[in-house]
């Protein structure tokens, strides 16, 4: 037996390979890209940007991607950058020390065209820790065609329009809004009619200074409840068939982001400005209608091997040819002066930039995950109906209370 | 003792019928899944699962599998990490239930729930401490750290079905052939495992299967592309379902292979018990 | 047999008992590479989930010494509950399905023809990968698989998401469970069935039994230790339920279908509480641990 555990443990050193690092290769690893296709043409044009190797690897299970990233980033196992999700996770990994301050990096992306305020979403003690891997805008996304049956021939601009609209599409046969049965999802079109209400209701609920129990949320409520009574929602389904009932015109709008439009083009042949395009969820009260964005970062481990390289290479990036590549494929445009080819997804950033509208980080980052993690259950509960609207925003409030007096 | 029940011709008709519409159903899913794979995946999305495709489109989505991973070396990997995980741990295994049924171990019962808590723990429990030991001991990203792992989490379900075969096998026959002087080890080998081909042969399938088909400590313990398993491969396919069909059917040959290759020796074996 | 070269009976016996103790020593050999795989592996993880259990840890920083307070959040916790009840039903259901399922197979399979073509229909999804049948599954189960077809039979009602209807969904789930976690279990009973002991039956048909009758008295009790293998199997598999659900609801909507395997799996690495994953992971274990015993303890009565 010893004679054996002697023969595996040699076998086993001779057939590991030390991650030696070769000059001009940079390991990236992330969660997020399902298309080897598109993999492969970001990586070509970012190693044409770069002179350099970039050796992508994508995983699909969460729970594999958290155990190789956190057990292998004191090592010299771990990837030269890695992606992870905003808000509270980014900020406990930034607090373990355990990824490197991107300050110089910064400088250099700025340069290169990124837009500075983005650097707030991943700083830390007066530090940047992450750059963006994508920037993402949720908007209103309708179907052309099921809009037009419906003679809907103008984009709504006010609340009561929108709810017009959503009647003369229940009168034309269709179902107006979309939505998808995930459970984090219950979140998209409660923070839309919140913020279409009132932004500043819905920075409130976020930061704690105004309560879900608040008359004003009451109200929120009871309008969503009341689209709801109107049949204005279909029921919540598998992602995938929620975008395939939106492509074959049996609901009008969704809520998703630039990367939803890619994806209608690519899978379901939904041509940009002709079969598909968006618009923003009218406010209420005549404030600025709403674009909620989200970001998700990418960081280097602190304990890189070689923290130039990782910094050279996870630059190239943001290379005109690498976001051309993503501006085209996914949407995702991180620099100035890049315009997709995609019309709907060029009117997406246009919607997101125009000072007309409101940037403002989507709930899902936004909240306290403890708190946020109650709400969706909440709000879930609500949306199919198994949970009035008084007892769901009291029951996020005892949450609420609970996370904010820490 | 070979000829089985003896059928009487009404009830075998009875059965007949209701297993050919019960495999009705169960083809039922293959078909859908057939129809899937012939599509490109726009027409997949647009279409409903009864609409055959004006063409087939096997072609298109295996070009697409090729062009984007490396398939066959893949599957290459991991037929090599099934075969080695089965015939690992039906040693392993074997020699544990002989053990634990045959030979004078004091405390069975608590080395029998040692051993099999192994099946019992959440799998993913697993991931965090054992990534933390490879990536100490160098096994991390290695082909025989990926090994050794298949063959430990098959041992303990595999001696759970080797010791309750073994406990059917009488011991006079053992006890007759120490008489005539067999050590332990001649037992084993000359009566024991001859004797349970068929308990073998349904270990070694199931096995073989489950670690061909694992997916979440294949990707987990392995990143070098060279190296991974085929369903770690395979699952960079995830947005793409027709394609996904289409190399599942092919994927899943060497299983079914190994299954009609082991056929006949599920109906063997226990025979050779005296009760 | 001692050897003869010691005189004096003292002498023999002392030899001969250290002898035996050489030769007890050695049987543990057998199972020795078994204990040292599983304890390296596993019983070390389960030590280290055990300890986990009882510290705060988000993976990253420093692990916080909480005492109880993982368990005793968890059993406040309602969601909690939801996933205990869910895995009762998964348990149970599952039980008798595969249970049940698999040996009327078997016992069909074996009086027909072709015997052979009927096993390989129901084994082949066995075959399969898990993330393959997840994905036949969800598309066959979303909207515009097979409800689109009571659709077109005029069920309206019907065209749903199944899966996304509360407590409605877990049924779905169990029952396409079976599709791909019978295969095993019917070769099993086959086997126990092809190899059943003869004479027993003749006597019984000579005392007249026959039919169902023949099965429930003589067939049945014969399967016994192909039972346990099965039932066993089932059960734990059906305790730690995890890849149908997280495929085809992830627990949704709203927690409604989650297990208690999910609850480790989502506590732990999609709320990054790695204490309360491990606290939720010891309990499921200490239940499935005492259900084992209790299956099993018979299977030892007669060994020593």
């Amino acid at each position: 037996m010893k004679r054996l555990i002697a023969l595996v443990l040699t076998a086993a050193m001779l057939m590991t390979c030390v991650s030696a690092f070769a000059d001009g290769t940079a390991k990236f690893w992330l969660d997020k890209l399902g298309e080897p296709e598109l993999a492969e043409k970001i990586v070509t044009a970012w190693n044409g940007a770069t002179g350099m190797t970039i050796e992508l690897s994508n995983y699909v299970d969460v729970a594999s991607y958290q155990t190789a990233v956190s057990q292998s980033i004191d090592s010299d196992a771990a990837p030269d950058f890695f992606t992870w999700w905003s808000g509270e996770q980014l900020e406990s990994l930034m607090a373990s020390g355990k990824i490197m301050a991107l300050d110089d990096l910064w400088e250099t992306i700025i340069g290169m065209g990124v837009a500075p305020d983005v650097k707030n979403a991943f700083t830390y003690d007066g530090h940047a820790y992450a750059v963006p891997y994508s920037l993402l805008y949720n908007v209103c996304l309708y179907n052309v065609d099921a809009f037009a049956k419906a003679g809907i021939t103008e984009m709504p601009t006010t609340f009561d329009e929108f709810l017009a609209d959503c009647q003369k599409l229940v009168d034309a046969g269709i179902t107006p809004i979309g939505i998808k049965n995930d459970s984090w999802a219950s979140f998209i079109w409660f923070q839309a009619i919140v913020a279409a209400y009132d932004p500043a209701l819905y920075q409130g609920i976020c930061d704690g200074s105004i309560a879900y129990t608040d008359e004003k949320m009451v109200e929120v409520m009871n309008i969503w409840k009341d689209m709801l009574d109107k049949g204005y929602f279909a029921d919540p389904v598998y992602y995938a068939d929620n975008f395939k009932r939106f492509a074959l015109g049996e609901v009008a709008i969704m809520i998703e982001p630039q990367t939803a439009v890619a994806d209608m083009y690519r899978d379901y042949g939904m041509e940009a400005e002709v079969n598909i395009s968006a618009f923003c969820l009218p406010s209420m009260s005549g404030a600025k209608p709403a674009v909620f964005f989200e970001a998700a970062p990418i960081a280097i481990p602190a304990k890189v091997a070689d923290a130039d390289n990782a910094k050279t290479a996870l630059a190239g990036y943001f290379s005109k040819e690498v976001q051309t590549v993503t501006a085209a494929e996914e949407g995702i445009i991180l620099i100035a002066g890049i315009e997709s080819d995609n019309g709907t997804i060029s009117k997406i950033t246009a919607l997101a930039n125009d000072p007309a509208n409101t940037s403002m980080l989507r709930f899902y980052e936004n909240t306290p995950s403890a708190l946020r993690d109650v709400a969706l259950d909440e709000l879930s509960k609500f949306m199919y109906g198994e949970q009035d609207a008084a007892t769901c925003l009291a029951n996020i409030q005892v949450k609420a209370d609970e996370t904010f007096a820490k | 003792m070979s000829k089985k029940l003896k059928p009487k011709q009404k009830s075998s008709k009875a059965c007949n019928l209701i297993l050919t519409v019960l495999s009705l159903v169960w083809v039922f899913p293959v078909l859908f899944a057939l129809i899937g794979s012939m599509k490109t995946k726009q027409m997949y999305n647009l279409t409903s699962f009864w609409e055959l495709p004006t063409a087939i489109s096997w072609g298109t989505n295996l070009e697409f599998i090729a062009k984007y991973s490396n398939i066959l070396q893949s599957v290459l990997n991991s037929l090599f990490y099934a075969f080695c995980g089965a015939l690992g741990c039906l040693i392993i295994a074997s020699f544990a239930a002989y053990g634990l049924t045959k030979l004078k171990i004091k405390f069975r019962m608590f080395w029998f729930m040692v051993i099999y808590s192994g099946t019992i723990f959440p799998f993913q429990m697993y991931l965090i401490p054992v990534f933390k030991a490879y990536l100490k001991i160098g096994l991390y990203d290695t082909r025989i750290g990926l090994i050794i792992f298949y063959i430990a989490i098959c041992v303990p379900f595999a001696m759970f079905v080797m010791r309750n075969h073994f406990l059917n096998i009488s011991n006079e026959i053992i006890e007759s052939a120490i008489i005539d002087g067999a050590s332990d080890s001649r037992v084993f080998f000359s009566i024991m495992l001859p004797m349970s081909k068929a308990s073998l042969a349904v270990v070694a399938l199931t096995q073989f299967s489950w670690c061909y088909n694992e997916l979440m400590f294949g990707i987990t313990f392995v990143n070098n592309n060279a190296i991974k398993p085929v369903m770690a491969t395979l699952s960079t396919f995830t947005n793409n379902t027709p394609a996904m069909l289409t190399a599942c059917f092919i994927v899943s040959i060497p299983t079914i292979a190994l299954y009609l290759l082991l056929n006949k020796n599920f109906d063997t074996g226990i025979a050779y018990t005296s009760k | 047999m001692s050897p003869p070269f010691f005189k004096g009976e003292w002498t023999m016996r002392q030899a001969t008992s250290i002898w035996d103790k050489i030769k007890s020593k050695k049987d543990y050999l057998y199972i020795l590479p078994a204990v040292i795989l599983v304890t390296v592996f596993f019983i070390s993880s389960i030590l280290f989930t055990l300890k986990l259990s009882f510290y705060s840890w988000d993976g990253f920083n420093d692990m916080q010494f909480v005492g109880f307070d993982n368990y005793t959040k968890l059993f406040r916790d309602a969601n909690f509950w939801v996933s205990v009840r869910n895995t009762g039903i998964w348990v149970v259901f599952s039980l008798i399905i595969s249970l049940i399922l698999p040996l009327l197979l078997a016992i069909m399979i074996v009086n027909s023809r072709p015997a052979g073509l009927f096993k390989n229909i129901f084994y082949f999804p066995s075959t399969l990968s898990g993330t393959v049948a997840g994905l036949i599954m969800v598309s066959m189960l979303s909207k515009y698989g097979i409800p689109q077809v009571f659709g077109l039979l005029g069920l309206n009602n019907w065209v749903k998401d199944w899966l996304a209807i509360p407590v409605l969904n877990t049924f779905v789930m169990i029952f396409m469970g079976t599709w791909t976690g019978i295969g095993m279990s019917m070769l099993l009973f086959i086997a126990g069935l092809r190899n059943m002991d003869r004479s027993s039956l003749e006597a019984a048909k000579i005392d007249g039994a026959s039919g169902i009758q023949l099965y429930v008295r003589v067939v049945i009790p014969q399967l016994s230790t192909t039972t346990i293998v099965v039932l066993l199997m089932s059960l734990v598999n059906s305790f730690k339920v995890f890849d149908n659900i997280w495929v085809m609801t992830k627990g949704g909507p709203f927690r409604s279908s989650e297990t208690l395997a999910l609850t480790v799996y989502t506590e732990s690495f999609v709320r990054n509480n790695f204490g309360a994953g491990a606290a939720a992971a010891v309990f499921l274990t200490v239940i499935v641990l005492i259900v084992a015993y209790f299956n099993l303890r018979n299977t030892f009565k007669t060994d020593n």
